[in-house]
Parts: structure tokens; C-alpha cells; sequence
């Protein structure tokens, strides 16, 4: 009981004591330095920091612009339409005669942003109302769960189609839509995750300790409870960033996401897959599926090794 | 336990109510007017739209016409009519209902064949190389979005092989195999993980030590005594998959033209037929929670604990 009345006042810095020291001494000290020894780890934090850069800083892979008209923009030539992949085109030309490089590569930016925002967006509010709903309890959290209930019972595509449906028409979406669509029926499951884990961690004895020393409510949930509450719920939001690249898509894909023309990933399959039914330009299938598939994969992983780096099961 | 399942099963009354009032209100709010989008380019004439909104309650507020719903559901088990063709929504829903069954039936059972065999071969062999590689594999294939296996599968093996048909439901069960094939692929990756770490447990029991240590063969061992506890979690997930893919099919039944619940929702979309969304999204919402609850108190009747919680 006395060394667990010391830890309240330690700072929870998250790469604290993390150089050379093998006897780390906090949580995340101790995760990171299972973290930085995986090969896995570094791969997919590789990945994902590329496809940051390609949604951020395009130009550093290609043409600033996929449009023709925009300066530094590119040159399409319909009559080159639909070529394979060739040292000039390295991922070939779409049915327009654009370079399908600097369309792959600037589809990453729509991708980012919605699994970036949507996912944000999510756990910000699950977050709040998790924490408010396992730390206050009472009638406060039973109304809080049984909304939540309500929005996890929908079936999650089938809302997401109607509820993009209602934000706006169909050439008037944006990925703000689409992101709103993914936030408004993803929350709840963040919710329930931080809500478990802060009712666990509210018992035991260090903040039993915290409050005995007559730390506020407010203290004992911002550096007590939070900080060792958050890990399964990063966890969850890294491989739930993989799962809304790949939702994107799918709306996009079913032609009720984005509309036709943007340039992302989703509408780029859609278009390929006609192309590749009527037995042509399997390269316009190949180049976004790598692409999709490697960014979601990314987060999956990362996810992953983070859940194998927090769990102390499997140390 | 009387009292558990009583608490658990009027648990279910306000998650109802939310749940089908949300759908009603984004309903609601779809873009248009619902009269007009039956007529199409033509105008309404001022009787029809008056017989429209007296049926339909569609000059009411909105809580009105909620409850006018609502209460019909209730009291009478009338899922409302479609506003285009005046077919009941039931009929409607029992008509596409079967096939969605058929093709998430078969789904879970092909997910429950390939991911049961390689999780228990994974945790057979816990370390080696069967064990990691499928571990990667599971990983890879739980990270490709099923829209992109779904036609990739329908282009190999439907459009260039003509295996199998391309889409559209006139061949029968034999249909559903490619599409619930696609389901199953990318989706058994977390049965198959569960699998592998439910028989490693159950090896650490002692019974299976007691078992070894009467000389049971390491066969008997797996087959008699091991299997049939770590399958009890991996089947109530299969059960859970099954509840999701009765709601969650729209992708597949998109793809390949089967005419399901997903598809009739989708379609009931641009013209604007409410009820149509409503009623089979109500239902969809009423299988889900039925099967949660079904699932709670089978648990509860396991383990004693839950019930005293």
C-alpha cells in the first residue's frame, strides 16, 4: 500500500525513461520500449508517416496537381487513354489518358483526411461521454448507455448509406459528409471501450489513495484515471483508422459516397472494376487496391503491435 | 435468474425506442418531397397529394407521424406500405429476407470451416512457422476492404473463368457460394484468432492434463476433450457474426445484384419510400437486439456470476 501512495504525484510522460533504460518504470515507458524493438512497429509507422506525406505534401512524389488545368498540373492525352504501365506512365493512364501515378498518389489525400477527422471526431466523443458515464455513474450513465445502445443497435452500412443520403445529394457530397456519416454511428463503440476501462481502473487502489488524499474529482479523472485508461481505446481508434480508409471506399465504391471524379481510391475502383468486367485495364484495378489495401493495412498493424506493446497479458 | 432475464429483457424497451425514433428522424430528413419523388417529372395533382399526406400523416410534426408508426408496429405488426407501389413492407421484407439468410447462412458456415481447421492447427503448432505465416495472412486479409475480395472474386471467377455465376440470383443456392465465399475470406480472420487462443487456453486446463496423464492419445486428447470446450466461444461469435450479416450483406448483395434486405433499402433510397427504410431497418434493428439478448441470457444461465452483477 505505501509505494502505490508514491505513484499520484509521477508525471505520466508518454516516452518518459525510454532511452537505454531497461528498467523502465512506467506504463508507457515500458510499452515503448517493447515497441521500439519490433520490426512491425517501424514498418507500419513507416508506412503510415509515406501516406501522411502523400496527403500532405503530394508534390514530393509527383505532379503538385492531378488536375490539367491547375498550374503544375499534369497533361492528359486522350488518345493515350488506357495504356499499361510503361517507364513514362509507371502505373499506366486512366480512360482520360492522365498519368494514373498522380492520380494513385493523390488519392491518399481524401483517405487520410476522413480516417484522420472521422476518427478524431469519434473518439473525442466517446471519450467524453465514456469518462463522464464510468466515472459519474448513476442515472447520468444509464441514459448515456442506453443512447449509445440505441445508435449501436442500427446496422452500422445501411445507417452510414441513409444518414450520407439525408447530409446532401449525391454531387454535392463531400468527404465532410462522409466523415460525419462514419462519426455519428461510430462513437458508441468508443464509448463502451473507455467506459469499461475507466470503471476498472476507478476501484483500484492508487485512486482510492488519490481521493483519500483529497485530490478533486477533477484531478483524480485528468491524471489518474485518464492516463491509464486511454491505452485500450488508442488501441482500438489506430486499427478503427484502418477500418474507415476502408469504409470510404466502399461508399465511394457503391457510388454513395463521393461523388464521381473525385480523385480518391474508392471512385478510382469503381471506374477500374467496369473497365476490367468489359476485360480491359487490369492495371486501373491493381495500383488503388495495392494502395487501399497497404494504408489500411498500416493501421491494422500498428494497432496491433500497440495492443501486444500495452497488454501486460503478453509480456 | 428470473429477475436477471426480466432486468435484461425491458433493458431492450428504451434501446428500441431510440434506435427505430434516430432512423425515423435521418429518414425525415432525406433531401425532397416524398409525394413527388413517386410521381417522378410529373406534377401531383392536389386531390392525390391531399389523399397522400391523410394516409400517410405526412402533414403531421414529426413525433406524430413517429408514433403513428411506431404504434402500428406495436399494436398490429404493420410494418407500413411502400409509398410507390403500396406493398406492404412486410411482404416486402419476408420476400427478400430468405436470401439474405441464405447468403449469410452460408457465409458463417464457410467462415466456421476455414477458420476453425487453421485455428486449431495455429495453436497445434503455437510458435512455428504454420502459426506465424497464418497469423500475417489473417492480419493481410483483415485489412482488405471485402468490396475490393468481392470484385476481385466476381472478375477471376465469375467474368474470365465463368465458374460461377457473375450476379443476380436465377441459379439458385449456387448463386450465394462465390458472394458468401468473399464474406467468409475476409472475415474469418478473427474467428480463426480466437480459435487459436481459446484451444490454448483449454490446453492449460487440468483436465487435459489428467486426460494425458491416463495415456489418452494426443488425437482423443484434441477431439474428446479440448475441441469441445474452445469451440464454446468461437460459436457464440459465429452466432454474433451471423446476427451482423443479416444488417450488413448491403456490400455483397450490391455486387452481385441478389436482391436482399440491404438491396431493397438502398434502392428505396432515391425514391424516396420511407417506410420502406424504416420498416426493414425497424426489423433489422429488432433481429439484432433479439439475438443480444438471446445471447446474454444463454451466458447468464452459464455463469452464475453475471446474473448477480
Amino acid at each position: 500500500m505505501t509505494d502505490v501512495i508514491e505513484q499520484p504525484g509521477e508525471p505520466l510522460d508518454p516516452f518518459e525513461s525510454s532511452e537505454g533504460d531497461e528498467i523502465a518504470n512506467t506504463f508507457w515507458g515500458d510499452a515503448w520500449r517493447i515497441l521500439k524493438r519490433r520490426k512491425l512497429f517501424w514498418l507500419s509507422a513507416g508506412l503510415i508517416v509515406v501516406f501522411a506525406m502523400m496527403a500532405v505534401v503530394p508534390g514530393l512524389f509527383t505532379a503538385p496537381s492531378p488536375a490539367p488545368q491547375d498550374p503544375g498540373g499534369i497533361n492528359c492525352v486522350l488518345s493515350n487513354a488506357e495504356q499499361s504501365p510503361s517507364g513514362e506512365h509507371w502505373f499506366g493512364t486512366d480512360t482520360q489518358g492522365c498519368d494514373y501515378f498522380v492520380q494513385v498518389i493523390h488519392g491518399a489525400k481524401v483517405s487520410m483526411r476522413v480516417a484522420l477527422g472521422a476518427t478524431l471526431v469519434t473518439v473525442i466523443i466517446g471519450l467524453l461521454l465514456g469518462g463522464v458515464s464510468g466515472y459519474v455513474g448513476g442515472w447520468i450513465d444509464n441514459v448515456i448507455t442506453r443512447l449509445a445502445d440505441g445508435f449501436f443497435a442500427l446496422p452500422y452500412l445501411v445507417g452510414a448509406i441513409i444518414v450520407l443520403s439525408a447530409l446532401a445529394g449525391g454531387s454535392r457530397r463531400s468527404e465532410w459528409h462522409v466523415l460525419t456519416a462514419i462519426a455519428f454511428l461510430g462513437w458508441p463503440a468508443v464509448l463502451r471501450l473507455f467506459r469499461s476501462t475507466v470503471l476498472q481502473v476507478k476501484n483500484l487502489e492508487y485512486v482510492q489513495a488519490a481521493r483519500a488524499m483529497g485530490a478533486s474529482d477533477r484531478r483524480i479523472m485528468m491524471r489518474h484515471i485518464f492516463p491509464n485508461a486511454i491505452a485500450p481505446t488508442l488501441v482500438y481508434s489506430t486499427i478503427g483508422m484502418g477500418a474507415v480508409i476502408s469504409i470510404e471506399a466502399t461508399l465511394s465504391f457503391l457510388g454513395i459516397g463521393l461523388p464521381l471524379g473525385t480523385i480518391s481510391w474508392g471512385i478510382m475502383l469503381q471506374e477500374a472494376q467496369q473497365e476490367a468486367i468489359a476485360g480491359q485495364s487490369l492495371h486501373l484495378l491493381i495500383f488503388p487496391t495495392i494502395f487501399l489495401v497497404l494504408a489500411s493495412l498500416a493501421f491494422v498493424l500498428l494497432g496491433e503491435e500497440l495492443r501486444e506493446a500495452f497488454d501486460p497479458r503478453l509480456r | 435468474m428470473l429477475g436477471y432475464a426480466i432486468r435484461r429483457t425491458l433493458q431492450i424497451i428504451p434501446v428500441f425506442f431510440i434506435a427505430t425514433f434516430l432512423i425515423f428522424v435521418v429518414v425525415w430528413w432525406l433531401p425532397g418531397d416524398p409525394i413527388q419523388a413517386q410521381f417522378g417529372e410529373r406534377t401531383v395533382p392536389e386531390n392525390t397529394r391531399a389523399q397522400y399526406e391523410e394516409r400517410y400523416h405526412l402533414n403531421e410534426p414529426i413525433h406524430v407521424q413517429y408514433w403513428e408508426y411506431i404504434s402500428g408496429i406495436v399494436f398490429k405488426a404493420d410494418f407500413g406500405e411502400s409509398l410507390r407501389t403500396q406493398r406492404p413492407v412486410r411482404d416486402i421484407f419476408l420476400e427478400s429476407f430468405p436470401r439474405t439468410l441464405r447468403l449469410a447462412g452460408l457465409a458463417v458456415l464457410f467462415e466456421a470451416l476455414m477458420a476453425i481447421p487453421i485455428g486449431v492447427l495455429a495453436a497445434r503448432n503455437r510458435g512455428k512457422w504454420f502459426d506465424n505465416s497464418s497469423l500475417v495472412v489473417t492480419i493481410v486479409l483483415l485489412s482488405i476492404p471485402p468490396f475490393v475480395m468481392l470484385a476481385v472474386l466476381q472478375l477471376v471467377f465469375g467474368v474470365k473463368l465463368r465458374l460461377f455465376p457473375v450476379s443476380g440470383i436465377r441459379d439458385g443456392l449456387w448463386s450465394y457460394v462465390l458472394p458468401a465465399f468473399g464474406i467468409a475470406i475476409t472475415t474469418m480472420a478473427t474467428t480463426a484468432r480466437l480459435m487459436r487462443g481459446s484451444l490454448i487456453d483449454t490446453y492449460r486446463e487440468d483436465y487435459i492434463r489428467t486426460a494425458r496423464a491416463k495415456g489418452a492419445s494426443e488425437r482423443r486428447v484434441l477431439s474428446i476433450h479440448a475441441l469441445r470446450n474452445a469451440l464454446i466461444p468461437v460459436i457464440t461469435v459465429l452466432g454474433i457474426t451471423l446476427g451482423a450479416l443479416i444488417g450488413g450483406t448491403i456490400v455483397t448483395e450490391g455486387i452481385f445484384q441478389i436482391p436482399g434486405v440491404g438491396f431493397q433499402i438502398v434502392r428505396s433510397i432515391p425514391s424516396r419510400d420511407g417506410f420502406v427504410i424504416v420498416g426493414i431497418s425497424t426489423i433489422l434493428v429488432i433481429v439484432y437486439l433479439l439475438i443480444n439478448l438471446i445471447v446474454d441470457l444463454l451466458y447468464a444461465l452459464l455463469d452464475p456470476r453475471i446474473r448477480y452483477d
